[in-house]
């Protein structure tokens, strides 16, 4: 079927002004006054001093807050292996307690997990003094770290079977048919299709993760958002948590790029 | 609408929906942190009033999870509701 050059597409329908489209735009000009409210706020608000005295505090938040979700999601990863396993295995009590596991650390805030360690930990000091871990649950910092990873691993570890579970077990047949054994299976088999779905998944957690740890600026962990309420309260001026909101905005952005760069980058065999 | 477009509207956007809405239960903790007086504030205030930190937060940890498991029993008998539609057809 050729299509040749004089071939005319009918007009395109008209678009009458409904009553739905007038208040799509209204609200979208709402919108649209609000953004620019907010950069009339930040450039009258312009003040070069405040940068010079406190982009060294924005800094040393940012690196907490970026070290303690890298640490977190690496030994959130790690953990998420074995309860990811245990939940997909057969045996009824293994998949309980891994099930038990991943409902708490989902059903529950973070903010609340965060609290328990933290705060809880201190009923446990003489014991936790005894085997020669207090120094562990004293600071706030480790207390953050393993809530945080605790939760990611929960998280992780669904994603994971999630992931395995959508390539079709055809897949783990024709393999075993081949004569690989399951190891070799899963690895060269299963988890580079599984990993293909698991990406988006992933890159949301990472960045579920970097929201969530504002959070432990309650915990008194100087992140970022504790450092910006720091600000704030040293210099009376509301556009530090303005800033921070760009900071994390800014952050977040690059890692949904990253992962849209990473998903061409392996599904590149999908594409024609 | 409500007897035909309803159901059926239902029966896609509920899983997105639930999950919403439990990621908005678990986000409510947050309040705490701007003075509002919920579980959490109210368990850190008897925490520290008794100073049995881990009996409270445990219990405020427990009520949430009790809220997740009902609000997943109602969304599961909304599912059905709306399934049996599907089957009776």
């Amino acid at each position: 079927m050729s299509v040749t050059a004089d071939t005319q597409r009918p007009p395109a329908p008209p678009r009458p002004w409904t009553r739905a489209r007038i208040a799509g735009h209204v609200v979208l000009g709402l919108w649209a006054v609000a953004g620019a409210g907010m950069v009339w706020f930040l450039v009258s608000a312009w003040d070069p001093g405040f940068f010079a005295k406190y982009i060294p505090w924005y800094a040393s938040g940012l690196l907490t807050t970026v070290i303690l979700v890298v640490i977190s999601i690496v030994l959130g990863a790690l953990l998420s292996l074995p309860v990811a396993y245990a939940r997909m295995s057969r045996s009824g009590f293994l998949s309980a307690i891994a099930y038990g596991y991943v409902y708490f650390f989902r059903g529950t805030p973070l903010l609340a997990q965060a609290f328990l360690i933290y705060y809880g930990s201190g009923a446990f000091r003489a014991e936790f003094e005894a085997v020669g871990l207090w120094w562990f649950f004293r600071e706030a910092w480790y207390c953050a770290v393993l809530a945080f990873t605790l939760n990611t691993a929960a998280y992780q570890a669904e994603i994971l079977r999630g992931a395995i579970e959508s390539v079709p077990p055809g897949q783990w047949e024709g393999a075993a048919s081949l004569g690989l054994h399951n190891l070799q299976t899963l690895r060269k088999i299963i988890l580079p299709q599984a990993l293909i779905v698991a990406l988006r998944p992933y890159g949301n957690e990472i960045i579920l993760m970097i929201k969530g740890s504002a959070v432990v600026t309650l915990i008194t962990v100087y992140d970022l958002m504790g450092m910006t309420r720091r600000i704030y309260s040293s210099s009376f001026d509301f556009q530090a948590y303005i800033w921070a909101g760009v900071i994390y905005m800014v952050l977040v952005e690059g890692l949904r790029y990253a992962t849209e760069w990473i998903e061409r980058r392996i599904t590149i065999h999908l594409h024609r | 609408m409500r007897l035909v477009v309803l159901p059926q509207l239902i029966r896609i956007a509920l899983p997105g929906l639930s999950n919403l809405w439990l990621i908005l239960l678990k986000d409510t903790a947050l309040v705490s942190a701007i003075g509002l007086p919920d579980i959490i504030r109210q368990a850190y205030i008897a925490a520290r009033v008794t100073q049995e930190a881990f009996l409270f937060f445990g219990l405020a940890t427990l009520i949430y999870l009790v809220l997740a498991v009902i609000s997943s029993f109602g969304i599961g008998a909304i599912e059905r509701s709306v399934q049996q539609q599907d089957a009776r057809r």
